[in-house]
């Protein structure tokens, strides 16, 4: 009995640490900022880059364009390949999806609606690359895996209007009330995935690369740059009379690849492969122009940051700009509401609110709070109305959207300070008003 | 020694309550596993199609696992080797030409077109590879280009549209030094891929290759 009990004893303890390796690694609870700051990224670029297709919709998709169906069927090879736009057949079904499919980006963009929109994302991105593939390079492939896995994930949660929405929820029952960072097992996982899909880009990019003559003899940079493609006369210059830059660029570009899936893991290594990466990405965008590319690939590695990071960039922020305080009419339904609007933006929490008529302000007296809103500076000064905004728009993140509407030089102030102070004036009647609505 | 209260009493559940909780703890618990099993079973798929996809054909175990995922990673473009640049090679550049209703050639290089708009500047690549596709597959294709690039040019009355494949050579420091460019004719091969008529009569398929030869 006691020579089989040790052997299961041993089995299970082995079967234990395995499931606590395996949790450790996959489902850490983790918040889902690295994720957002990926949604985010990768939302504009795609927003952008879908954008600008739009006056080639029917040239490069359509079904008299470039890329006739039955050309295009040609590179599409099995069932499982499949496109919304083989089943169209009229002009306004292209603009109809295609409108649908940015207006579904930018959603994803700015977090908003984002566990509904990211599949719709995710179905477009795949349907303009299957129908027609002799468009598509690397970067589609990225954009496709990244997607996949920001559906899967509770996207959303964090930097978004959902978050918005949420916040400004709970701040309209309660101003002090704080909804706690979104947190799960299951935002570690996702993350792992992307950091997993990345690694494992990397690695393959740098294995494909290491069977490759030219990437071993060291030329590859050169020939890179002598194709029309990429050519650049001046770089050409520099690197037919130093030739060593060639080999210096071919190897340093397989080492920063063949580095990154392993020491991309550790603590100490991860900051010097992250800076190696987007590196090597900038050196892309600046030397070879490829700019969507290079840009998918940074904000994929953006992954990678830690959120212990993101809290103390975060900090760092909310230190240099200092304490702010506004100062609001309680009494004022509309004041409450927009004040709730404001703070739902504030993700670092920088504003501090005071409700001059339960606990007045020792700077500024009641009687002018009675006719505007303010903002105390951390030096005491105290702005009024449309200039406490102003100064608060530009110091929050999540408010810098405001920012063209708060700065544009005269217009703004000429129009903002009459707006602001009709408002102010009349809010009695609006709260009368947006409380009836 | 511990004494029951009678505010010990009062927080005590009933007993008719009791088999109620423990039923519930125990399908929460259940929950939870089933949750992290579903939660596993979905990573561990996942990761495994992100290391078969871009793994080498010829091993029989990736052909296996394949024959499984393959549906996963064909529905969800994720079936992609990432071999960027590798390898760099050399390039080919799509051309045509227009003979216009006098009988004059005019050549056409799209990708060295100045862009006219933000938007043909952003997409320059995507088309450039349109135009790789092209050359790849010029014969298959060309009963609905002809009429495409025929009708870009109606200024010139076209009566044929050829492309041409401009494929780069080797292309050397010294080559840079003496001030030459890569696609000049003594680094690159011309090849005719097609004639098409814009009045519709039959496509004619050209091979020829004309390399023209290097200055001594």
């Amino acid at each position: 009995m006691t020579s089989l009990a040790t052997p299961v004893r041993l089995g299970r303890e082995a079967l234990t640490s395995l499931g606590q390796a395996w949790t450790w690694f996959w489902f850490q609870e983790c918040t889902t900022v690295p994720l957002e700051v990926v949604r985010i990224g990768i939302g504009a670029l795609v927003l952008f880059h879908f954008g600008m297709a739009t006056p080639f919709l029917l040239d490069l998709w359509g079904n008299d364009g470039w890329m006739p169906p039955e050309a295009a069927r040609i590179y599409v090879d099995g069932p499982w390949l499949q496109s919304v736009f083989f089943y169209f057949t009229a002009p306004w079904q292209w603009i109809a999806f295609h409108a649908v499919f940015l207006f579904c980006i930018a959603a994803f963009m700015v977090g908003w609606r984002t566990a509904f929109v990211k599949w719709i994302v995710l179905i477009g991105q795949i349907s303009f690359d299957y129908r027609n593939l002799t468009v598509v390079y690397g970067v589609d492939s990225i954009i496709c895996s990244l997607l996949l896995i920001m559906c899967f994930a509770p996207t959303g949660r964090a930097m978004s209007l959902d978050r918005v929405r949420a916040v400004r929820a709970a701040k309209r029952r309660n101003l002090l009330a704080t909804l706690p960072p979104y947190a799960s097992p299951w935002a570690g996982a996702c993350i792992r995935l992307m950091q997993l899909q990345m690694a494992i880009l990397f690695f393959y990019s740098a294995v494909g690369k290491m069977r490759i003559d030219e990437w071993v003899t060291g030329d590859a940079i050169w020939l890179a740059f002598t194709t029309y493609e990429f050519y650049n006369p001046w770089l050409l210059e520099v690197l037919a009379r130093q030739y060593w830059l060639v080999n210096i660029m071919t190897y340093g570009t397989l080492l920063i690849e063949i580095a990154y899936p392993f020491l991309i893991w550790q603590r100490r290594t991860r900051p010097y492969l992250l800076v190696a990466a987007i590196f090597l990405h900038v050196m892309f965008i600046v030397l070879m122009r490829l700019v969507y590319f290079g840009m998918v690939m940074i904000f994929g590695h953006l992954i990678f940051l830690r959120p212990e990071w993101l809290t103390r960039w975060g900090e760092a922020w909310k230190r240099s700009m200092g304490d702010m305080e506004m100062i609001y009419d309680g009494r004022c339904g509309f004041c409450v509401r927009s004040m709730a609007w404001l703070l739902a933006f504030d993700g670092l929490k920088q504003i501090r609110i005071r409700n001059f008529r339960t606990d007045p302000s020792p700077l500024v007296s009641d009687a002018l709070v009675e006719k505007a809103l303010y903002t105390v500076l951390p030096d005491g000064r105290a702005l009024p109305g449309f200039e406490a905004y102003r100064y608060v728009v530009l110091r929050v993140p999540g408010l810098w959207w405001l920012v063209p509407l708060f700065y544009v030089p005269v217009l703004s102030r000429l129009l903002g300070h009459p707006i602001y102070n009709w408002i102010a004036a009349n809010r009695s009647r609006l709260s009368a008003l947006t409380a009836s609505a | 020694m511990l004494t029951k209260t009678p505010a010990a009493d009062a927080v005590l559940p009933a007993p008719a309550a009791l088999p109620v909780q423990a039923g519930a703890v125990s399908f929460a618990r259940w929950r939870a596993r089933l949750t992290t099993l579903a939660m596993s079973l979905l990573v561990g798929w996942h990761s495994l199609a992100l290391f078969v996809a871009p793994a080498p054909a010829d091993s029989t175990t990736v052909q296996a696992l394949r024959s499984v995922l393959q549906p996963y990673l064909s529905l969800l473009r994720l079936d992609t080797g990432w071999g960027f640049f590798a390898p760099v090679g050399k390039h080919a550049q799509f051309r045509y030409v227009i003979k216009d209703g006098g009988g004059i050639d005019h050549t056409f290089v799209p990708t060295e077109e100045a862009a006219t708009s933000i938007p043909k500047y952003v997409w320059w690549r995507e088309w450039k590879y349109l135009f790789d596709g092209i050359m790849e597959s010029a014969e298959a294709r060309a009963s609905s280009l002809g009429p495409l690039l025929c009708r870009e040019h109606p200024e010139l009355d076209p009566l044929f549209v050829t492309l041409v494949k401009i494929q780069e050579e080797n292309y050397l420091p010294d080559d840079v030094v003496n001030g030459k460019r890569p696609l000049d004719p003594e680094y690159a091969t011309v090849e005719t891929l097609v004639r098409i008529p814009c009045r519709s009569s039959p496509v004619q398929p050209l091979r020829q290759s004309i390399r023209p030869r290097r200055p001594t």
